[in-house]
């Protein structure tokens, strides 16, 4: 499998957040608006003429989604302060039931635990609502995490045990915190080198970049790595942090040359792959050493030459002069060397074996949703290897 | 989906903040914070002994350097370990002057081989003192400094700028 490229929405709105199903055969997406859109593949193309199914419940733009693999569910969230678990009823239509968060602003982020029977939501209430299921009201209920959190809360990720939760938060801190609920756990979660007191919004940890003398921005995204211990994270002031939990935590800081980024995800155990405001994508490794290091950028795109191109001498030199005629300027290039045209709003793995991506998606302002090959990627750069 | 709309308004009754939105704008007036108990308070930020001594140390040291004529030597002293602590306007401005001296005091030709010299967090620091330079309302040195920018950005990159952008430690 190599690239692909998909301009879901037409015309081109900046794709927000989506999220795939089980099969990735279909995909929610959020175009900027308070609607959304479910696209449907028919064999190796997708149907982009119309959405196959518009979720149309909330006011305003939709800032979250979340698809769960196995129950088939997807989570909504947004600035209108609700969320809404959606479940494919009768084979017809996609049904919302509410959440009630009980928050006083926007919702900013969602995600289901891996165990799909617990929903947590970020806002700009400063406040995280676990919610959870309540068969007698036919309702999502939710536990509030408020302290010690002092802003609003940009990114969430659960550990893959389902009980602990990382925020990540625009006073420059994540935080990890037991969200398990007793009415919904089947079993008595065991404790982990995070923390081990087992009480509901406990936090183990506030974790700030030790960016040494710099200080560091608002955390656009923080992700568990697969075995759950180690931390990653990137914040606005273009670095991407890392603590692993049993080696004193103490945070590891990687400043870089560029923009800053707005999504990360783990490749591999030893491995991160961000992406942000330059629009390509980034990969960061874990030497032998336990440091962290930059490595390279994974989007090489020949820059389409447009000068390179067939048209005969004489067509071209009419052209240049013209331009220099009516704009006082030789034509000028405006697009990236990249495949994405603007600012990458979201990373997701794809496709994995074992602890390690294969494959991986990634959405931009420009509307673009692409499917990146490991592969492919490794085979299109000398001596990369990406585990 | 009548349903589903119902829901949502008894959801907003069960908020404990909730306002109406159907009201055109009237709640934009309201100041939820006022509801919630605590407001965000920044850090403690007291000047110590510590941070004036190591503004006048660094003051002397860099002196020094250039009365040697050591200028690309009093650069690095210069941006080293700014103090990001002190909340005091005038030692903060002295401090800058500090650093502008040397600054201006390296030739055009020298600020290359300067700024390969320095770690990759005194590049960050520098980039921050260039900004608190151009910030000066006289203007003097920002000529001089806009070299400087020039040839800092291509050993720190944007990613530099962005740190200048966010960070609440602040030079000047």
């Amino acid at each position: 499998m190599s690239t692909s490229i998909t301009q879901f929405v037409n015309p081109p709105a900046p794709v927000v957040c989506f999220a795939y199903n089980k099969d990735r055969t279909m995909i929610a997406i959020s175009a900027n608006s308070e609607k959304v859109f479910i696209y449907r593949r028919n064999g190796a193309n997708w149907d982009t003429s119309a959405p196959a199914f518009v979720l149309a419940e909330h006011d305003k733009l939709v800032t979250g989604i979340d698809w769960a693999p196995e129950s088939n569910r997807i989570v909504t969230c947004s600035q209108d302060r609700n969320a809404y678990v959606w479940s494919f009823e009768d084979g017809v239509a996609w049904r919302p039931k509410l959440v009630l968060l009980r928050i006083n602003r926007a919702a900013t982020c969602v995600r289901w635990s891996p165990d799909e029977r617990k929903i947590a939501v970020a806002s700009g209430a400063r406040t995280i609502s676990i919610c959870y299921f309540q068969p007698q009201h036919d309702w999502w209920a939710c536990r509030h995490i408020k302290k010690p959190i002092r802003s609003t809360i940009l990114s969430l990720d659960w550990h893959p045990n389902s009980v602990l939760v990382a925020a990540g938060c625009a006073d420059f801190t994540v935080r990890v915190f037991f969200a398990g609920i007793k009415e919904v756990e089947t079993a008595r979660p065991e404790p982990t080198p995070w923390g081990s007191k087992l009480s509901f919004d406990t936090c183990y940890h506030e974790f700030r970049g030790a960016c040494g003398t710099s200080a560091c921005g608002w955390v656009h995204s923080v992700k568990f790595s697969p075995d759950g211990n180690t931390l990653a994270w990137v914040s606005h002031s273009s670095s991407v942090h890392f603590v692993t939990s049993d080696e004193g935590a103490t945070v590891q800081t990687v400043n870089f040359n560029g923009l800053p980024q707005r999504s990360v995800i783990w490749a591999s155990d030893n491995s991160v792959i961000a992406g942000g405001h330059d629009a390509n994508i980034h990969l960061f490794t874990r030497g032998h050493d336990g440091q962290w290091a930059y490595v390279r950028p994974l989007d090489a795109t020949e820059k389409k030459s447009s000068s390179a191109g067939p048209a005969s001498g004489a067509s071209a030199a009419m052209n240049m002069f013209r331009q220099l005629d009516s704009r006082g300027q030789q034509e000028t290039d405006t697009s990236l060397p990249t495949v994405h045209q603007n600012a990458i709003t979201q990373l997701s793995p794809y496709e994995s074996s074992g602890s390690r991506v294969t494959a991986f998606a990634s959405s931009g302002l420009d509307g673009k949703v692409v499917v990146w090959s490991i592969n492919s990627i490794e085979s299109s750069m000398a001596g990369l290897k990406i585990a | 989906m009548r349903r589903g709309r119902h829901t949502k308004h008894f959801a907003e009754d069960m908020s404990s903040f909730s306002v109406s939105v159907g009201d055109s704008s009237k709640h934009r007036n309201i100041d939820v914070d006022s509801l919630l108990r605590e407001g965000y308070e920044d850090d403690d930020q007291s000047v110590d002994a510590s941070v004036v001594a190591s503004i006048n140390d660094r003051a002397t040291n860099v002196r020094t350097l250039l009365n040697k004529g050591d200028a690309a030597g009093s650069v690095a002293v210069a941006v080293d370990n700014p103090p990001f602590n002190c909340n005091d306007a005038a030692l903060k401005a002295k401090n800058l002057e500090t650093v502008m001296s040397s600054l201006s005091a390296v030739r055009a030709a020298d600020i290359p081989a300067v700024i390969k010299s320095l770690t990759p967090e005194q590049v960050d620091n520098l980039v921050k003192y260039i900004y608190a330079g151009f910030a000066i309302p006289s203007g003097q040195y920002s000529g001089h400094l806009l070299l400087w920018h020039e040839k800092a950005i291509e050993v720190g990159g944007l990613g530099s700028i962005t740190r200048v952008l966010t960070s609440r430690k602040t030079v000047n």
